[in-house]
C-alpha cells in the first residue's frame, strides 16, 4: 500500500494561503467601509456595486439566486453601515468578520438557495433544464405544489400527520429514557464512597464511543428473527421464569408481550427496536452532563441541608433537582433537538427505508424524496422541518422565560455542558445518507 | 470528604449491582462488535441456532455458555482448539498454468498468492489490502485543522458576542440557535456549489473549510457562555494599561479560557472526526478520504463484509475511546471554577 | 534580460506541459462493484494503458447509490466521471436527467445478445455499453443434501417440508422473503410483471390477478406448507444457508463466487423452478454491468472511451469475465468458448438466465419496486390480506409515479 502523506501538507500550506486571502480580502472591505459610510455617495455606490457583482456573477453563468445574494449582500451591508453601525462598533465588527463570512457563504446562502429551490420543482425530468439554463420550472402556478405535496394524504397510511405524530413520540419516549437513565445512573455513580467509579463510568460511556453505524448495525442483526440474539434472549428468559401450573407451562413473561418477535415486518415493534437502540446510543450523552453538574455542587451545599436536618429524597428534591436544572434543561433541549432530527438510527433501522412503520419525519423525507431524486419537494419538506422545530424552540424559550430568568440559566447550563465535555452530535453517517 | 451521608454497605452493593447491570447493557453491543470483527463469514449474524436445555434442565453453566457463544467469534475457538487442517493448504497448490500469449499473465502471478483466513485475518487485511493508514491520517489531517480553524474562530465570534453590544447582535445569536435545527440533507447540494466555486472541489482544503464553518455555531454558544463567565475586571485594567482589546483577547481571555477551549476542540474534533455527509459530498480520490467513507467501501447492500468493517470500526473506536476517556475525566474533575452558584 | 528571460522560461514551461496535456487523455471512471472485482477492473486497466499509453484511466469506487447522487450532483458543475460502470437501472435515472448520452454507435455491430441491448433501451435508444449479464436469482442447494433436484414447486415443496424443523431453526427455503426483487421471479411465474411500458410512458400494474395469485402463493409458502421462517432478510438468507440450516436457498448469481469459495464441488445450482399452478417457470430479472458515457464527454475523450468499450468487449476481456467474475459474458462467441463450457456452474446460471427477463430501465421502476415492497411486507407480515395488500401496493406506485412523471407544468 502506498500512501501519500506530504500531499495533505501542501493541501493545509494552500488552505492557509486562501484562508489569507479571504481574511485580508474581507478586512479590507470592512475597512473601506468604515472609512466611507459617512459620504452621501456611499449609499447609491453600494447599491451600483451590488448590481455590477450580480451582473458579473450573471456573467458566469450562475443562477438567478446566486445573483440575487450577489446583488443584495453589498446593498444589505451598506445599509447595516449607513443606518445601524453608523461608524461605531470597530473591535467586534473586525472580531465578527470571519465567522460572519463563513456562516454567510456555507449556512446563509444554502438555507436561501433550498429556499428558492423548495418553490421549484427540479426533479430528474427537468435536471437537464437545470444544469443547461441554471433554473427550474415554478412548482405549480404559485410555487407552492412541493408544499402542498408534503401534506398530501399517503395511500399507505403515512402521511404527513402520521408520521409527525410518530415523531413527536419518539423524541418523547427517547428523551424521557435518555435524561431518565442518565440522571439515574448519575446519582448512582455520584455516590459517595463508591469504588470503582472511573471503570463505571468508561464502561457505561461506551456506546458513544462506538462508531455509531456498526452499533446500530450490530443491534439490527441482534433483531433479526430467527438468528437474532433479542429472540433467543426472549426465549431463555421465558424459560428461566416458567413454572407449572396444572400440567400446563406458563411463562408469565409472555402476559406482558415479552415474546419472540418478527421485529422488522411489525411496525410497532420496528418503531420499539428503534427506540431500543436509539436509548441505548443516547443515555451516556445525558449521564455525562448530569454528572458534570452535580459533581460541581459543592459539597456544603449538601452538608448545609442536612444540618437543616433534610432526608434524603428532600436533599435531592429541594436541593439537587434545581441545581440540576440549569444544565439539564438545554442539554435536554439540544437532545430534543438531535433526537428529532436524528436520521442515521431510523434510517439503518429500516434497512434504509425497506420497512415501513418507524419513519420519522427527517426519515421520511429521505426515503420520499431521494429515491425519487424530487430535490425541489426535499427542500419544501426541509423547510416544514425546520418551521416545527423553530416553533417548538420559539414556544420552548417562551416557557422558559416565563418560569424563570432564561439569560441566567443558559449560561449556567452552557457551563454545565462545559463541564460535560461531550460533543453534540455524532454524525457518523449511514451509508450513502444524503 | 468523610460526610455523614456516606452510603452504608448494602446500599453500596445495591449501587454496585445496578451499575452492573448497567454496563453489562452498555457494553454488550460493543463486545459483539468485536466478536463480529473476528468473524470471516461476512454476515453480521452468527448461524449457531439455539441450544439450550429445555424447561427446568439448565444450570448456570449453561447460561454462561449462551452469553459465551454471542461473544466469543467461532473463529478464535477454532484458531486455539484445533491445530491446522492439512486439507486447506492442498488445494491451493492447483494455480493456472501461465499462457505467453495472455497479457493478464503477469498480472494474474502478481496477485494470485492465495491467502489462508485466519482469527486476525480481518484486521491484518485492514492493514495490507486497504488504504486504511492512509484514512485515518486524512481523517486526522482534515479534523485536527478544521477543529483548530472553527474554534479560533468560535472565540473570536464569541468575545464580539460576550464583551460587546452591536446592532442586531440579538438576531445573531437567534441565528447561531437556529442553524442547529437545520436538517442535514438540506445543505448538501449548495455547499457542494460553494466550495466548487471557491475552486476547492475534492481537496482537502475545501473539506476543512466546510467542516470548521458547521461547527461554527455550537462552538460559539460554548465559549461566549464561558467567556461571559470570565470577570470582566481582568480586562478592563489591562485596557486601562493600554492594552488594546485584540491583545486583550489574546492575552488575557484567551489563556484564562483554556479549559473552555480544550472542551470546545474536542465537541468540534469528535464531530468532524466521524463527519460524513459532507466529506462524502466533498471529497471524490480514494486516497483523499477520511475513514467514514473509507469503511463504507465495506458495506455495500449485497456485498457488505462485516467482518472488516467491524474490525475498521473496532480500531477507530480505540484511540477516540482513549482520548474520550482522558479528556472526559480532565473535563469532568478539573472544571469546577466558578460553578453554578444557585 | 532577466525578466526575459524568465518569460521565456516561463512560456517554455507553459508549453511543456501543455503539450503533455494535449498527449495524454485522462479518462474519469467510477465503478461500483465489490473489491475482487474492482482487482479485477484494474488489471483490464492496466492492460488496456499497456496497449494504448496515451490514455489514462483513473478509477474511483462509490458505494451504489451513493454513485448516483454523486453523478448527478457532479454533473450540475460540469464534473463527474466521463465513464460509469454499474447495473443498468442507472440507464434510468441518468438518461432521463440528461446526464449520459445513448452508445448506439458504439453498440451498433457489436455482437451482443439482444436482451444486452433491451437492457437499457429508453426510448429507442441504447444508452449502456453492455459487458455481462447476470443479477438473476438462482437456486441454490447443497449436492449430498439434496438427491434429485425438484421439477415445480410442488416437488420442491415436498422436499423443503421434509427438511423443515422450526424447533431446530431449520427451514426448507430461504430467501430475503420480503424483498420485491425476489417476489419479482414468483409473479413472472404467474404470468404477471410489474412494468408496462409503451413509448415514453410506462405504468405500474400490481394490481392485476396475476400478482394477486403469486402473493398468495408466497404467502403459503410460509403460512401453509411453513417451510419459509416467519421473517427472513438477506443477511438471514445467507447465513442460514451457510450455516446448513436450510435446504434450498434463491439469491443472486453475484454470491456464485462466494458460495463456490465455501462448498466447493458440493455446491449446486439451477434455474428457478417451474410454478405447478401454470407450468411457466419463475421469471427473474435479468440485469448486467454496463458502461454509460457523460452526456458532456466529447472528442479525445470519446475517442478514448470508445477504445475502451471496444477492449472490454474483446473476446480477451470477455473472457475473463467467465473465467475471473464468474459473470456471463455478453459476446454470442465467447459464450461458446470451451472454457465457459466446460464450467458447470457457470453453465447452469446462462441456463437460468435464460428463463430470466431483462430488468425495465426505465426509472419507473423504482415506483413499481416501492409499491412491490409495501405490499410483499404488509401481506407477508399479515397486516394486510393479499386482496387488500395488491390494491395498496397498486396506489402507492401510482402516487410514486406520479411524482416521477409530474410534467413539468408552468415554464
Amino acid at each position: 500500500m502506498n500512501l501519500s502523506l506530504t500531499p495533505a501538507l501542501w493541501e493545509i500550506l494552500r488552505l492557509g494561503g486562501v484562508l489569507l486571502l479571504l481574511l485580508s480580502v474581507s478586512y479590507a472591505y470592512l475597512w473601506l467601509n468604515y472609512k466611507l459610510w459617512a459620504y452621501k455617495l456611499y449609499l447609491p455606490c453600494k447599491i451600483l456595486l451590488g448590481i455590477s457583482l450580480g451582473l458579473s456573477v450573471k456573467g458566469f453563468n450562475a443562477s438567478w439566486l446566486t445573483v440575487a445574494f450577489a446583488t443584495l449582500v453589498p446593498v444589505a451591508v451598506g445599509f447595516y453601515f449607513r443606518f445601524r453601525l453608523k461608524g461605531r462598533f470597530h473591535t467586534p465588527a473586525y472580531f465578527l468578520t470571519p465567522a460572519a463570512v463563513g456562516i454567510l457563504l456555507l449556512f446563509l446562502y444554502p438555507l436561501l438557495y433550498e429556499l428558492y429551490l423548495s418553490f421549484h420543482d427540479l426533479n430528474l425530468r427537468t435536471f437537464s433544464q437545470w444544469i443547461n439554463e441554471g433554473r427550474a420550472p415554478l412548482a405549480g402556478s404559485f410555487g407552492l405544489d412541493n408544499y402542498f405535496e408534503v401534506f398530501r394524504e399517503r395511500a399507505t397510511g403515512q402521511g404527513f400527520l402520521v408520521v409527525f405524530g410518530r415523531t413527536i413520540l419518539w423524541t418523547v419516549i427517547n428523551l424521557v429514557f435518555h435524561v431518565g437513565i442518565g440522571l439515574i445512573l448519575a446519582l448512582l455513580l455520584n455516590t459517595a464512597g463508591l469504588k470503582a467509579k472511573n471503570i463505571y463510568r468508561s464502561l457505561l460511556t461506551l456506546p458513544w464511543v462506538m462508531p455509531q453505524v456498526i452499533a446500530v448495525l450490530v443491534w439490527r442483526s441482534d433483531f433479526d428473527e430467527s438468528v437474532g440474539f433479542i429472540n433467543k434472549f426472549i426465549i431463555v428468559m421465558n424459560r428461566l421464569f416458567s413454572f407449572e401450573w396444572g400440567g400446563t407451562v406458563v411463562e408469565p413473561l409472555t402476559w406482558i408481550g415479552f415474546q419472540p418477535q418478527a421485529w422488522f415486518l411489525n411496525p410497532a415493534s420496528l418503531f420499539a427496536a428503534a427506540c431500543i437502540v436509539n436509548i441505548w446510543l443516547g443515555v451516556p450523552f445525558m449521564m455525562i452532563n448530569a454528572l458534570g453538574a452535580l459533581q460541581s455542587i459543592p459539597k456544603s451545599v449538601y452538608e448545609a441541608a442536612s444540618i437543616d436536618g433534610a432526608r434524603a429524597w428532600q436533599r435531592f428534591y429541594h436541593v439537587t433537582l434545581p441545581l440540576l436544572k440549569p444544565v439539564m434543561v438545554p442539554a435536554t433541549m439540544l437532545g430534543a433537538i438531535w433526537t428529532f432530527n436524528n436520521l442515521n438510527v431510523i434510517v439503518l433501522m429500516t434497512d434504509m427505508g425497506r420497512y415501513e412503520g418507524a419513519d420519522i419525519l427527517v426519515s421520511d423525507l429521505y426515503k420520499q424524496s431521494f429515491t425519487y431524486y424530487r430535490y425541489g419537494f426535499a427542500a419544501a419538506y426541509s423547510f416544514v422541518i425546520f418551521a416545527i422545530l423553530c416553533v417548538f424552540t420559539y414556544a420552548q424559550s417562551r416557557l422558559g422565560q416565563e418560569s424563570k430568568p432564561s439569560k441566567k440559566e443558559q449560561d449556567a447550563a452552557f457551563k454545565g455542558l462545559k463541564k460535560s465535555g461531550l460533543p453534540p452530535s455524532k454524525e457518523l453517517g449511514s451509508m450513502g445518507v444524503q | 470528604m468523610a460526610l455523614s451521608n456516606k452510603a452504608s454497605l448494602p446500599r453500596l452493593l445495591f449501587v454496585h449491582l445496578i451499575l452492573w447491570a448497567a454496563c453489562l447493557v452498555a457494553t454488550f453491543p460493543v463486545l459483539r462488535v468485536v466478536a463480529i470483527s473476528f468473524r470471516n463469514t461476512d454476515t453480521v449474524s452468527s448461524s449457531e441456532q439455539l441450544n439450550f436445555p429445555p424447561r427446568g434442565q439448565a444450570t448456570v453453566a449453561d447460561y454462561l455458555k449462551f452469553f459465551g457463544n454471542a461473544l466469543v467469534p467461532t473463529e478464535i475457538v477454532a484458531a486455539f482448539t484445533e491445530q491446522d487442517s492439512p486439507e486447506k493448504a492442498a488445494s491451493e497448490t492447483a494455480a493456472p498454468i501461465a499462457n505467453a500469449d495472455d497479457p493478464f499473465a503477469s498480472l494474474d502471478a502478481a496477485s494470485s498468492q492465495k491467502s489462508t483466513r485466519t482469527w486476525y485475518s480481518n484486521y491484518s487485511d485492514l492493514f495490507t489490502k486497504y488504504l486504511f493508514v492512509q484514512w485515518i491520517y486524512n481523517s486526522l489531517v482534515i479534523s485536527l485543522t478544521a477543529s483548530l480553524i472553527g474554534v479560533f474562530l468560535a472565540a473570536s465570534a464569541a468575545y464580539a458576542f460576550a464583551r460587546f453590544e452591536f446592532p442586531g447582535k440579538k438576531f445573531a445569536s437567534a441565528l447561531l440557535f437556529m442553524t442547529q435545527m437545520i436538517p442535514a440533507p438540506l445543505m448538501i447540494i449548495p455547499v457542494y456549489l460553494v466550495i466548487k466555486s471557491l475552486g476547492l472541489g475534492n481537496t482537502y482544503a475545501g473539506l476543512i473549510i466546510a467542516l470548521s464553518v458547521t461547527i461554527l455555531p455550537f462552538s460559539i454558544m460554548i465559549l461566549k457562555g464561558y467567556f461571559e463567565t470570565v470577570p470582566k475586571s481582568l480586562e478592563e485594567a489591562a485596557r486601562v494599561d493600554g492594552c488594546t482589546a485584540t491583545s486583550a483577547f489574546f492575552r488575557i481571555l484567551l489563556p484564562l479560557s483554556t479549559p473552555a477551549l480544550a472542551i470546545a476542540f474536542l465537541f468540534a474534533f469528535t464531530n468532524a472526526w466521524s463527519e460524513f455527509l459532507l466529506a462524502s459530498t466533498l471529497i471524490d480520490s480514494i486516497e483523499l478520504r477520511p475513514w467514514t467513507l473509507g469503511l463504507m467501501e465495506f458495506s455495500g447492500s449485497y456485498d457488505a463484509r462485516w467482518g472488516i468493517f467491524a474490525a475498521g470500526s473496532v480500531v477507530i473506536a480505540l484511540p477516540s475511546m482513549a482520548l474520550f476517556l482522558y479528556s472526559s475525566k480532565y473535563v469532568i474533575s478539573g472544571l469546577t471554577v466558578g460553578s453554578v452558584k444557585g | 534580460m532577466k525578466k526575459t528571460m524568465r518569460f521565456v522560461l516561463g512560456m517554455a514551461l507553459l508549453a511543456a506541459t501543455g503539450a503533455r496535456a494535449q498527449d495524454s487523455v485522462k479518462i474519469n471512471f467510477w465503478e461500483q462493484d465489490p473489491p475482487a472485482t474492482a482487482a479485477e477492473i484494474d488489471k483490464w486497466i492496466t492492460v488496456f494503458q499497456q496497449q494504448n499509453p496515451k490514455i489514462k484511466i483513473i478509477r474511483q469506487h462509490y458505494e451504489n447509490e451513493e454513485l448516483r447522487t454523486k453523478f448527478l450532483r457532479s454533473s450540475v458543475t460540469g464534473d463527474g466521471a466521463d465513464l460509469v460502470y454499474g447495473p443498468n437501472d442507472i440507464a434510468g435515472v441518468f438518461a432521463t436527467a440528461g446526464v449520459i448520452q445513448p452508445v448506439d454507435d458504439i453498440v451498433k455491430d457489436g455482437g451482443f445478445t439482444p436482451a444486452a441491448l433491451e437492457m437499457t433501451k429508453l426510448n429507442g435508444k441504447v444508452y449502456g455499453v453492455p459487458l455481462s449479464e447476470g443479477a438473476h436469482l438462482v437456486l441454490y442447494y447443497l449436492k449430498d443434501k439434496v438427491k434429485e433436484l425438484p421439477k415445480d414447486t410442488a416437488g420442491l415443496i415436498k422436499q423443503a417440508k421434509e427438511f423443515t424443523n422450526p424447533k431446530e431453526n431449520k427451514y426448507g427455503l430461504a430467501f430475503f422473503q420480503s424483498e420485491p426483487f425476489w417476489f419479482v421471479a414468483f409473479q413472472g411465474g404467474f404470468g404477471g410483471w410489474p412494468l408496462q411500458t409503451k413509448g415514453d410512458r410506462s405504468k405500474v400494474t400490481i394490481d392485476t390477478p396475476e400478482t394477486r395469485k403469486a402473493l398468495q402463493f408466497l404467502v403459503d409458502l410460509k403460512d401453509k406448507e411453513k417451510i419459509l421462517p416467519k421473517e427472513c432478510n438477506y443477511d438471514c438468507a445467507k447465513n442460514m444457508f451457510l450455516g446448513g440450516r436450510t435446504l434450498f436457498h434463491i439469491s443472486g448469481d453475484w454470491e456464485l463466487k462466494s458460495y463456490k469459495d465455501k462448498f466447493g464441488d458440493n455446491l449446486g445450482i439451477a434455474p428457478l423452478p417451474i410454478i405447478t399452478e401454470t407450468g411457466k417457470a419463475m421469471t427473474p430479472m435479468l440485469g448486467g454491468r454496463f458502461l454509460y458515457v457523460n452526456a458532456k464527454t466529447k472528442g479525445p475523450q470519446l475517442e478514448a472511451v470508445k477504445k475502451f468499450a471496444q477492449f472490454v468487449n474483446s473476446k480477451l476481456v470477455q473472457l475473463r469475465i467467465a473465467t475471473q467474475l464468474d459473470s456471463i459474458p455478453v459476446s454470442q462467441e465467447v459464450r461458446n468458448d470451451p472454457a465457459v463450457t466446460s464450467n458447470a456452474l457457470l453453465m447452469s446460471s446462462i441456463a437460468a438466465a435464460a428463463q430470466a427477463k431483462p430488468m425495465p430501465p426505465q426509472v419507473e421502476m423504482r415506483a413499481a419496486w416501492d409499491g412491490m415492497r409495501i405490499m410483499v411486507q404488509r401481506a407477508m407480515s399479515g397486516q394486510e390480506t393479499v386482496a387488500v395488500a395488491v390494491k395498496t401496493g397498486q396506489k402507492a406506485a401510482d402516487e410514486a409515479l406520479k411524482s416521477i412523471q409530474r410534467p413539468a407544468t408552468a415554464r
